[in-house]
């Protein structure tokens, strides 16, 4: 038997709200999205030491804002938006602190994959993400939500506050980029 | 052209073993730090807030004030008291030295009246002849 019943964002929302129930509710907050989470920024930040601290950072700015959030929007796309933001912001320190320009960055990243023991790509993988990897940065995170995650625009619109049309074009214009790489590198 | 469509699509990234096990109670803990931080900095908030500031550095002046006039005070009190108990002890050496002389007067002084009736050879008669059983008898 399942220990961990799998409560409705509502439902884990109302507990949340209770003093008395709130640790708990935001542990089963935690253990429902950490996975969806960490996946989605591992493939922004691509190491695991610092997904790892992206994403503690993320839930802790969950919980404090969380005694504010409106159900006027899904708890998962808020989650979602204030995870990408947390490595998009990682991302831009770390441009910063090695006073490199972001598409370098994200080179030494491409390049560092093949060494990195937690990933189990095989060649075809590597080119992927190395292609996904020069992409701008907004484009790479509508490109993973899509594809990966087969997140509905509509959902993705809430993440990244930007219109659907708007959306659907840059993740047809990120697929184009990713494959001329594929097929030219 | 290499279609997207085309690559097995699969997540090539790994975590260590039992890392979204750990997870909850690592960043539970990271929010109770957090909690006992953010605790110390409203109190250090609160005492940096201009009015609070102002009103601690007039509490420890006023306590600085009264401490040095209470100190000043205390301060006379007690030569005063050195002062009295300087005479208190005068006047009592003084009285000591007067009794003392009028008890000892009396002793120091013993006064020998000579019974001019009596003649020197009758003392010696008297000295040399002392009858001690009827002296005995006497006392």
């Amino acid at each position: 038997m399942n220990i961990f019943v799998e409560y409705s964002d509502s439902e884990l929302l109302a507990l949340f709200r209770d003093e008395q129930s709130r640790n708990n509710a935001f542990n089963l907050i935690i253990r429902k999205y950490q996975e969806r989470l960490y996946w989605h920024i591992r493939k922004l930040v691509i190491n695991h030491d610092d997904t790892d601290d992206v994403l503690q950072n993320a839930f802790i700015k969950i919980w404090n804002g969380l005694g504010n959030f409106r159900e006027e929007a899904q708890l998962y796309t808020w989650l979602y938006r204030i995870a990408t933001n947390e490595a998009l912001t990682f991302l831009n320190s770390k441009k910063k602190r090695f006073l490199l320009p972001l598409a370098d960055y994200e080179n030494k990243l491409a390049n560092s994959l093949e060494a990195d023991e937690y990933f189990d790509g095989d060649e075809m993988q590597i080119k992927l993400q190395k292609a996904i990897l020069t992409l701008p940065q907004k484009q790479r995170v509508v490109f993973n939500l899509k594809y990966f995650d087969e997140m509905k625009y509509e959902d993705m619109a809430e993440v990244l506050q930007t219109s659907v049309g708007a959306l659907k074009a840059s993740y047809h214009h990120a697929v184009k980029k990713i494959e001329k790489f594929l097929e030219t590198d | 052209m290499t279609k997207l469509n085309n690559i097995e699509k699969k997540n090539p990234f790994k975590v260590p073993g039992n890392y979204f096990k750990e997870l909850p109670s690592r960043i539970q803990d990271k929010i109770t730090e957090q909690k006992l931080s953010s605790s110390k900095n409203r109190i250090t908030h609160f005492l940096m807030r201009p009015q609070v500031a102002a009103a601690i550095t007039i509490v420890i002046v006023s306590l600085v004030i009264f401490r040095i006039f209470h100190h000043h005070n205390q301060g006379i009190a007690e030569q005063q008291l050195t002062e009295n108990i300087i005479i208190e002890n005068y006047i009592d050496e003084n009285t000591i030295v007067n009794v003392m002389a009028e008890d000892t007067l009396p002793y120091v002084v013993p006064v020998i009246e000579k019974d001019s009736t009596i003649s020197e050879e009758e003392l010696d008669y008297a000295a040399n002849n002392i009858d001690y059983e009827t002296l005995i008898a006497e006392l």
